[in-house]
Order: C-alpha cells, then sequence, then structure tokens
C-alpha cells in the first residue's frame, strides 16, 4: 500500500456523481474496484472518503466518490491505497457486461476500456449513461438483464449492497455459478476503516461467513455472497 | 470510606487507541497513525462469537458520525488462540477489552486472561440496558489480578454506579463514546456511537470536571488534533484514547 498527497486539479458533476481530477500516481498498480480513502487536512472531516479511479492516464487521474465532502479545486488530499480486492478481468473475456446497477458512479468505467482494449463486445446495462462512452460499445436498458446469461462471458456488476437482493431479482439469478460467466460485483458500502479494524461497518454475509468489505472486497464473487443481507 | 486494594494499572501520558479502531493486535507502524502509542486495546471480544449488526452503518451528521457495528468478532476463545502469541510479543502493553454481558462469562474470561503472556489490563464494556445492580455485578466478576479499566460513556460518568465500581476496586476509568440517534431519510432512526471532532468539547468538559474519583481516568471521544490530545493531558487526564482519527488518518503538527 501506497500513501501521498494529492491536489484536486478540477471538480466536475456529471451522470456518475463528482468526479475529481488529480495528477497521476503511475507508479501505483491497481485494479479497478480497489480503492484509496484520502481526507483534506487541516477540514475537521471526521472521516476519510472512499475514492474509486474511474479514467487512470499517464498525466491525470480521475477519481469518484458516492459521498464526497465539501472539497474545492486546490484543495490538498491526503490518502492512502489501493485498498482492498479489485475486479479479476479475464484476460479471455470475448463478450462483456457491465451492470452498475442503482448507483451514481462511474466505477465500471475501467473495466470497459480494458474490455475495449483486447477486442471485447462491450453491453452497458443501465438507464444512466456514463460521461463517456464509447460508440462501439452497446447499451441496453435495465430489463434486458435476464438475457445477460445468454450472451456473457464475463459479467460485472455495481450496487449498494442493501440493493444485493433486488438486484439478484432483476437478473433473474439463482444463487449458482455459471461456469461460462464469472460474475463480480463491487458492493458499495461504509468502507470507514480501510481494513485496520475488523470493525464491521462494512460486514457482507458470504456463504463462507462473514467477510470485511473494506479488505476482502469491495469486489467479490457474486456467487460466493448471501443474498439476504 | 477507606479506597480497597487494586491492581496498579502502568501507565504512561500519551495515546493509545480506543476499543474497536485498531483490530485484535498491536498493527506495523503506520504514518497515518501518531508516534509512540503508550498501548494497544483489543477490539472488544464477547464470550461467544458476535455477528455484525443487522443496522449496522456509519451515517454523517455536521461534526461527526454515527458508528453502529454490533461489535462483531469471532468469540473469547476464537481471539485468544488467534492473537495470544502476538500479545505475547507486544512492544505495548497489551488491554484486553471485554464485552461483560454476564457474570460466569466474565469470570471465565478473566480468569484465562489473567494466565496470558503480555496482557498488561483488562479493559470492559457494560450492556447499555443493564440497571445500576448488573453493572455493578459485572464489574466486581471482572476484578482480580489484572487492572481493570472500566469503559464508561462519556454522558454516564457521573452516574452512581460508576462510583460504586471505583469503590469496588476497578483501576482506572476510561471515557468512551456516547450513543447517539439521528433521523433517517426514511422516517426512522439511525442509532450508534457518536464518533468525530463535534464532541471534543464535551470530553474537555467532563475531565475538566471530574474529581473525586482519586484513580486514573483515561479521556477520549472526538480528540482529532494533536493540541487537543494535550488539552485532555493538561486537564488530567491520564492517557488519552483516539478513535475514528485512526481511520481517517492523523494530522501531524
Amino acid at each position: 500500500m501506497a500513501e501521498g498527497e494529492w491536489e484536486i486539479l478540477e471538480i466536475s458533476l456529471g451522470e456518475g456523481g463528482m468526479q475529481l481530477t488529480v495528477a497521476a500516481s503511475p507508479h501505483i498498480s491497481l485494479l479497478p474496484g480497489q480503492y484509496f480513502l484520502a481526507f483534506a487536512p487541516g477540514k475537521d472531516e471526521p472521516a476519510a472518503t472512499a475514492l474509486f479511479l474511474t479514467a487512470g492516464g499517464t498525466i491525470e487521474w480521475k477519481l469518484n466518490s458516492i459521498n464526497p465532502p465539501a472539497w474545492q479545486p486546490g484543495t490538498r488530499l491526503r490518502w492512502r491505497g489501493p485498498l482492498g480486492r479489485g475486479f479479476r478481468f479475464p484476460p479471455s473475456a470475448r463478450r462483456v457486461a457491465l451492470v452498475p446497477w442503482a448507483v451514481s458512479t462511474d466505477c465500471l468505467v475501467p473495466l470497459l476500456n480494458e474490455a475495449l482494449h483486447q477486442s471485447a463486445a462491450v453491453v452497458w446495462y443501465s438507464d444512466r449513461l456514463p460521461g463517456y462512452l464509447p460508440a462501439s460499445v452497446e447499451v441496453l436498458p435495465l430489463d434486458m438483464l435476464p438475457e445477460v446469461w445468454n450472451w456473457a462471458d464475463y459479467l460485472a456488476l455495481e450496487c449498494d449492497l442493501r440493493n444485493l437482493s433486488r438486484l439478484a431479482e432483476a437478473l433473474a439469478w439463482d444463487g449458482i455459478r455459471r461456469p461460462g460467466c464469472p460474475t463480480e460485483i463491487l458492493l458499495h458500502t461504509p468502507l470507514t476503516c480501510g481494513g485496520m479494524a475488523d470493525c464491521g461497518v462494512c460486514a457482507v454475509r458470504t456463504k463462507r461467513g462473514w467477510k470485511m468489505a473494506c479488505k476482502d472486497g469491495p469486489v467479490f464473487d457474486l456467487a460466493e455472497l448471501e443474498l439476504t443481507q | 470510606m477507606s479506597m480497597p486494594d487494586r491492581p496498579v494499572l502502568e501507565i504512561s501520558p500519551g495515546w493509545m487507541n480506543a476499543a474497536g479502531f485498531l483490530g485484535f493486535a498491536p498493527p506495523a507502524e503506520a504514518s497515518w497513525l501518531p508516534a509512540a502509542p503508550v498501548a494497544f486495546v483489543t477490539n472488544p471480544i464477547s464470550y461467544s462469537q458476535r455477528a455484525p449488526a443487522t443496522e449496522r452503518g456509519c451515517s454523517a451528521y455536521p461534526g461527526g458520525f454515527i458508528l453502529h457495528t454490533g461489535w462483531p468478532n469471532p468469540g473469547f476463545s476464537k481471539v485468544t488462540e488467534l492473537y495470544e502469541s502476538r500479545w505475547a510479543h507486544a512492544s505495548l502493553p497489551v488491554w484486553v477489552h471485554l464485552l461483560a454481558d454476564r457474570l460466569h462469562e466474565v469470570d471465565r474470561m478473566v480468569r484465562t486472561l489473567e494466565e496470558i503472556d503480555g496482557v498488561a489490563a483488562i479493559e470492559i464494556s457494560l450492556p447499555p440496558a443493564a440497571d445500576s445492580d448488573l453493572k455493578l455485578q459485572l464489574v466486581e466478576a471482572a476484578l482480580g489480578e489484572l487492572p481493570l479499566v472500566l469503559c464508561v460513556p462519556l454522558d454516564q460518568v457521573a452516574a452512581s454506579w460508576v462510583g460504586q465500581a471505583v469503590q469496588a476496586g476497578i483501576s482506572a476509568i476510561c471515557l468512551s463514546a456516547p450513543r447517539g440517534v439521528i433521523p433517517d431519510s426514511g422516517g426512522g432512526f439511525i442509532r450508534g456511537r457518536m464518533m468525530g471532532p463535534g464532541i471534543f468539547p464535551l470530553a474537555l468538559q467532563t475531565v475538566s470536571c471530574l474529581r473525586g474519583y482519586e484513580i486514573p481516568l483515561i479521556a477520549g471521544c472526538g480528540v482529532y488534533a494533536q493540541k487537543d490530545l494535550e488539552s485532555l493531558l493538561a486537564a488530567g487526564a491520564a492517557a488519552v484514547q483516539l478513535d475514528a482519527v485512526l481511520w481517517r488518518g492523523w494530522e501531524s503538527l
């Protein structure tokens, strides 16, 4: 895990929530879905904020947060990360489905870029479009979700932990792993301690007992999860 | 009334973590933690395994947040199996925090800890809903060879049962986060422990006004800056416990 300081270069508000632009930290290797914890020194912030990389580059990064504090361009942030477990995007995937379900973040966008980079066909299931979506990506409405199992060979989901059972219902998910379609999900839940404490506020019920989203997630194998949380 | 003999708590002025904020064994040094802690306090441990709270969560309000976890832990036997070696080899005094629910469970846990190397003290917290009699009985069940630190929520430190616990022989009092409630967006309520710098003035007021217990007072609650820590020590605290600031990151002077 690394740590450092960023200065917020720009803040934009779009369909994917608040995006922070900071100078890239290209020496850091991270997977989509891993997160940073950051706070602004001197601002009396009670807790750090979880930030997800939504667009990486060699010069600038864009970061997304579910509940951003009142930061401004020029605010300096102290951060540590990357933390947790991210998506394990299979290099062999050729039919990729991405489902940001009832969330206003762009956390799946880096996967979209990875998929296109390896010449996979990509379907984006959402009633909301991210700020950036290449023309080659097919967009389908959420009510077509149950058909995803007939097509995709990799499925990435994103939802709030409290909405997991509703997402499963929308997916017609029976809780059984689909061998031909690895399915991972980024669960949004408070990532307050960053794995330091086993405090349990981010606890996720899995078929192998309780796991902590802050260190065992926030990305999980969907088949490992209990749908009732 | 004469004061009872009680095990002496060895404590230096400085900081330690509050229970529940750094896990079950001392972490490696990290730059986002303040330097030179004077002790390590384990996560709260119950006699039996405890699952996370159904309504667990972390909800912000101006000046802080409400934290509700249910104190999940694998239970006393499992925790000691997993961590007693690390406690024995820790470079810091280790205080084991117990969730005191039933008298016979407290007694068994305390007697076991008395045989484990590296345990310098026992810290206990009591069920919020227990009446004063039960609280006092639980304290008495936890008394033994090791110094006993009683965690008292900030808003209850003047309660009569606290004075009785001091008379019974506890070695120190530790101020812990008070419970609070905020409305949620659905017309219900979010309950839990209050965290954040917004409660620091209440902590300092409590330490400044508290007199007469004649045992060490370990302060805490809402300490987010070095000057706050030093204010509590200057007001008479023997040491200071840091809580959610350890997760956020400490600001060095």
